[in-house]
This record gives structure tokens, C-alpha cells and sequence, in this order.
């Protein structure tokens, strides 16, 4: 229990008989209530001179109670337990000696200037990182020495863009159908039924297409890049790969880089196909338009060049998705948890360039009209 | 004659935290060198500078007489292609079976035939006992499977200089006595310069022939021949080799002492 020291003046906190996992839980409010009544310059004297039983939890508690009260600006003085098993273990741990000069504390300008330069930092790393690819992909195409792994773009091709083409056919065809549903209830009270398929033909091919199998390519094949490549620097495979004097950038990199650029505006034209076939269900059984009338009327109102927007962007999404995953793979940190972090913010992040970038993509099209 | 690796003033560590300070030493060739020291002492640290993983914050590493680290990244990737790495973990690429993980270095350095490749690898993996798990995967490995893979990987290219981090460690004695032969037989027979992170002392008695010595603050305790080493007068050496505890870390105190310290 506390007590008021006649003799000092003092507070006194007597822990007699057992300091353990078992009873520090209740010497820790004690303390709380001490730590509640002490001013500054008072006096705390911890006795733990009938201390019989002590573990690293009451270790703990003293050292605890020492840095809170030495915050409180007290003074503070511990009567040591006489010998025994407490003595001993308060002799067997062990901490290191308070640091004479303590970091001092970032102030805002110093932060700023951190997060300034980490931003930088970034910045340069995935410049370095395009450049390398593109570098390694252009040598390779012409070197003997160092040529593409064209059976891993291959391998690549297949995973980013055949397997993807199941999900991204069914949804584009989903999709379609509902903007089509949507729009149709409205071209109706206007008589202007045919119009459908002006309105799918340009949505589908310059943005709704590009973007849909982006932002399932980001995903998937990015999510998956992600994890791969910060999977093998946390296991040590990068390092081993530069120590065979393989770059990791040719080795892992290139091989995606390309398999994307190959397999992305491919998949963006089934995307805008199926999307355009969903409508057309609707264009057909809900508003009854012929099949000549909905051909007719599509090839009138799209022209290459919205097919070509749509596919300019599509390779310009690929190399987002690519290299966001490769650069957040490449700089992870930490075990699994590392992992599962570089993995989410490649997605969250290519999602985000890729929205911005068709952003920006509208405007210079539309602008440079 | 000429050293095959010069470490020269080295500093070197992660950020702001200096883990090696001033350490210098030559690597003789057909020799085996042996790293040793207490753990955190930045042996992995000083390997990942020599195979030009981590730049020096001052100093230089030349390997063959060569600074890896003023030259542009490819020259530096071909002088590391005559360098063989066992890593701790092995760091076997995981989605390679044992088979293409030791052909990689063939398959992206060489111009030969797949059937060679194969050959090669074979040979390799007879080396270090292991020609029965060309078809598996690491995940399917044991620990010191693991290992062995990891060596016949860095043994691919008959490199003239082969660096080990803890190659026995975590092995049963039998297996860690067998790697200890084998190593000697690669310098002896294969003409190998080799460098060897190690903590066991039997093994170091078995294959070294120098003796590196760093310390818990990362700078150079002892440099020379075993022999030196075992008649070295400093206390570091001699505690090192005669197994006995290390004092305690000279920054930290007993909590008795702190808690009675005034403030």
C-alpha cells in the first residue's frame, strides 16, 4: 500500500512478498494512484526490502515505475530487496545504459524535408526502374548476348492475358448490358432508340473497355507481380540472382513488361466487343431495333480513331500496372506482412494512376481534337 | 601472389547505422579464408559488400583488382559472373525445380546446348550429393538439401572464387563434416579461392587456412593464418577459440544497478 513517509515527507510504495505476473497487474494501480497525488520535486521511495519473489514482470514494473515518475519530474529512490531470489534477478537482467544524447525530435520542417526527399527518392527509383526495362528490352531484341526470355514472355502472355480473358469477356458483356439497359430507358421517351449504338459503340472503345481491363489487370496479373517479385527479395532470390550476375530487371521485369504490352490492348478489344455484344441483346430484345439498323448505325458512329484512343491507352495502362507492381515489389520491407503490403498498394495505386491517367488521356483527346 | 579480393578501409551498413568500421584484409588465392566472430558482428554485412550488394559508405572492395564498385553496373555483373555465392537460405528460386536452378547461370551466361546444360548440371549436383532431386521444387528440399542445391547452383560456372555464408549451420555434424570436405576438395582440386562464414570451431580447424576476425562494433580483431590466430595474444581471438562466453555487452548494467543509480 502507499504511504506518506513521516520522516522525508516522501511517498512510499512497500511491495512486500511477491512482484510477479500474478500480482503486478494490482501493484500497477497502486502505482497508478501514487503518480496521481506526486507533484513535481516530491519524493517516491519504491521499498522492495521485503521482496521476496520477483520475474521479468516485476523487473518490468520497476523500471516502468521509474521512467513515469522520473517524467513527473520526482525524485526517486529504491530500497532494495534484502538478497534472495529478488536480488538475484534484478542482477540477471540487464538494460541498456540511458543514451547520453537522445535524437532530438523532427520538427516540421525537418519532416517535410524527409517526406520531400523519400517522395524524391521514389520518384528516382521508378525512373530508374523504366529506364531499365526499357534499356534491357530494347538490347535484348538486338543482342545475342543478353536477349529477351521469350519463352517467359510467352509464359507471361499467357498468365496476364489468357487467363484474364474469361473474367474480363463475361464482365465487359455484363457491363455493357447495363449501360445499355440504362440508356435505353432514356433514348426511348426521346424516340431515340437507334442512338444505342452510337452511345455504346464510343463508350466501349475509349473508355469503357481500356478501362475495365485495366482495372482488372491491375487486380490481378498486377497483384500477382507484386507479390511475386517482393516474395523473392524478402527470400533472398534478387540478391542471388544480381550474384549470378543476372539482372533482376532483365530476369523479372522485362519478360511481364512486354507480356503486358503484347497482351493488354488485346484484351481491351474483346472487352470492347463484348461490351458492344451486350448492348446489342438489349438494342435487340428490349428495344427492338433490327440487326442491320444497330451494324449500320455502330460502323457510322465509330471510327478508327476511337478504336485506336482506346487501345493508345490500353498499352499506356499496361505499363502503369507493370511497373507500380514491379517498383512496390522491389521495395518491400519487413516478412509477410511486407508482403501483403507492397501487394495492396500496387493494386490501390495502379487503379489510381490508371484512373488519372485516362483522366488526363480524355482531356488531351478531347482538347486535341 | 596477387590478392583475389582487397577490402581496403571499409565502411559500410544500412542508412544511418554504421555496421563495419575500417576493416581491411587481402583474400589469398587456393585458399580458404574463414570469417568469424560473434553474431551481429556484420559478417553478412562485409559479404553482401564484397559481392557488390551494398555499396561502401567509404573504402574500397576490389575483387581481381578490381573496384565493383566504380564500374557501370553489366561490367560489375561479368567480373561477379567468376564469383559463386552460397547464400544462408540458399535463396533457390522458388518456382525453379533443382534442375533449372543450377542452370540458370548456364542458361543466361553460356551459349551451350540444352543437353550440355543438363550434363553440367548433373555433375554439379553428383558433387554435392544430391543428383536424385533434380525434379523437385526448394519447397520440397530439407534444410540441408536446401543448402547443397544453393552450392552446385553457385558452383555452376567453375567460379574461381566461391563465398560461403554459414554453409553448416543449422546441419547435423555428419552433413557439416561431409560440406567441410568438400570445400577443402574444391580448393584442392578444382582450384577454388574460398571464403567461409562460419561459427563452428571444428570446421574452422578442419578447412582454414587464414583467419578473419571482426568484432561486436564491427571492426577487424585478427587477420592471418590459423596458425597466428591459434597463438594470437589478443583476448577477443583467444576467447574466440578456447569457446568461452563473451562478456557482457559493455553498454547495458544490471537493473539493480539502474534502478539504485540517482538520476
Amino acid at each position: 500500500m502507499p504511504k506518506t513517509d513521516p520522516n522525508s515527507g516522501g511517498v512510499r510504495l512497500e511491495c512486500g512478498g511477491e512482484l510477479t505476473f500474478s500480482t503486478v497487474s494490482a501493484w500497477e494501480r497502486e502505482a497508478q494512484q501514487i503518480l496521481k497525488q506526486v507533484k513535481a520535486g516530491d519524493r517516491v521511495i519504491l521499498d522492495l526490502s521485503g521482496c521476496e519473489k520477483m520475474d521479468s514482470a516485476g523487473v518490468a514494473f520497476c523500471l516502468n515505475l521509474k521512467r513515469r515518475i522520473a517524467q513527473k519530474d520526482c525524485l526517486f529512490e529504491v530500497l532494495p530487496p534484502k538478497g534472495g531470489q529478488a536480488s538475484e534477478v534484478l542482477q540477471v537482467f540487464r538494460i541498456k545504459k540511458p543514451k547520453a544524447v537522445e535524437k532530438e525530435k523532427e520538427g516540421f520542417l525537418e519532416r517535410a524535408g524527409s517526406l520531400a526527399y523519400a517522395f524524391a527518392n521514389a520518384c528516382l527509383e521508378m525512373l530508374t526502374l523504366f529506364v531499365d526495362t526499357l534499356y534491357y528490352t530494347v538490347k535484348g531484341a538486338f543482342s545475342k548476348k543478353t536477349p529477351v526470355r521469350w519463352a517467359h514472355v510467352v509464359e507471361q502472355m499467357v498468365r496476364i492475358g489468357l487467363e484474364s480473358l474469361g473474367i474480363i469477356a463475361l464482365l465487359s458483356f455484363l457491363v455493357g448490358l447495363t449501360v445499355a439497359l440504362q440508356s435505353a430507358y432514356q433514348l426511348r421517351r426521346f424516340g431515340a432508340n437507334i442512338y444505342i449504338a452510337d452511345l455504346l459503340g464510343v463508350a466501349m472503345t475509349r473508355e469503357m473497355g481500356p478501362l475495365m481491363t485495366a482495372i482488372l489487370v491491375a487486380g490481378r496479373s498486377g497483384a500477382s507481380i507484386a507479390a511475386e517479385i517482393s516474395t523473392m527479395v524478402i527470400t533472398e532470390e534478387v540478391d542471388a540472382l544480381r550474384t549470378m550476375g543476372i539482372h533482376p530487371v532483365r530476369f523479372l521485369v522485362v519478360p511481364r513488361f512486354l507480356g503486358a504490352t503484347i497482351m493488354q490492348p488485346l484484351l481491351t478489344v474483346t472487352s470492347d466487343l463484348l461490351g458492344i455484344m451486350g448492348g446489342f441483346v438489349i438494342a435487340v430484345f428490349y428495344l427492338g431495333l433490327g440487326i442491320n439498323a444497330f451494324t449500320k448505325e455502330l460502323i457510322e458512329a465509330l471510327f478508327i480513331k476511337d478504336l485506336l484512343t482506346g487501345l493508345v491507352k490500353s498499352v499506356a495502362f499496361a505499363w502503369i500496372i507493370v511497373f507500380v507492381a514491379a517498383f512496390r515489389g522491389f521495395r518491400v520491407r519487413g516478412g509477410a506482412e511486407g508482403v501483403g503490403l507492397a501487394t495492396t498498394a500496387s493494386v490501390v495505386q495502379a487503379i489510381f494512376m490508371v484512373i488519372a491517367a485516362d483522366a488526363f488521356f480524355s482531356l488531351l483527346f478531347y482538347f486535341g481534337d | 601472389m596477387d590478392a583475389v579480393i582487397e577490402v581496403k578501409n571499409l565502411f559500410a551498413g544500412y542508412n544511418d547505422d554504421l555496421v563495419l568500421k575500417a576493416v581491411s584484409f587481402d583474400v589469398k588465392p587456393l585458399r580458404i579464408t574463414t570469417i568469424v566472430g560473434p553474431s551481429g558482428c556484420g559478417k553478412s554485412t562485409l559479404f553482401k559488400s564484397i559481392i557488390g550488394l551494398l555499396p561502401p559508405k567509404e573504402g574500397k572492395v576490389l575483387v581481381f583488382g578490381k573496384d565493383i564498385y566504380s564500374m557501370d553496373e553489366e561490367k560489375r555483373l561479368e567480373v561477379m559472373q567468376k564469383v559463386g555465392f552460397l547464400f544462408q537460405g540458399g535463396a533457390l528460386l522458388n518456382s525453379l525445380t533443382v534442375l533449372e536452378n543450377v542452370a540458370l547461370p548456364l542458361r543466361e551466361h553460356t551459349k551451350l546446348s540444352n543437353s550440355i546444360i543438363e550434363e553440367i548440371v548433373r555433375l554439379k549436383l553428383e558433387l554435392v550429393g544430391l543428383s536424385d532431386a533434380w525434379h523437385l521444387l526448394p519447397g520440397e528440399l530439407s534444410g540441408g538439401m536446401r543448402k547443397r542445391a544453393a552450392l552446385a547452383r553457385a558452383l555452376a560456372l567453375d567460379p574461381e572464387v566461391l563465398l560461403c555464408d554459414e554453409p553448416s549451420a543449422g546441419l547435423d555434424p555428419q552433413t557439416a563434416a561431409g560440406l567441410d570436405t568438400l570445400l577443402l576438395e574444391l580448393r584442392d582440386l578444382l582450384k577454388m579461392t574460398i571464403v567461409v562464414v562460419t561459427h563452428e570451431i571444428p570446421s574452422i580447424q578442419k578447412i582454414a587456412d587464414d583467419v578473419i576476425m571482426l568484432s561486436v562494433g564491427g571492426t577487424l580483431v585478427f587477420s592471418g593464418t590459423l596458425d597466428e590466430a591459434k597463438r594470437a595474444e589478443r583476448e577477443e581471438v583467444k576467447a574466440f577459440f578456447a569457446r568461452m562466453p563473451g562478456e557482457a555487452s559493455k553498454d547495458s548494467v544490471p537493473v539493480a544497478k539502474f534502478l539504485l543509480a540517482a538520476e
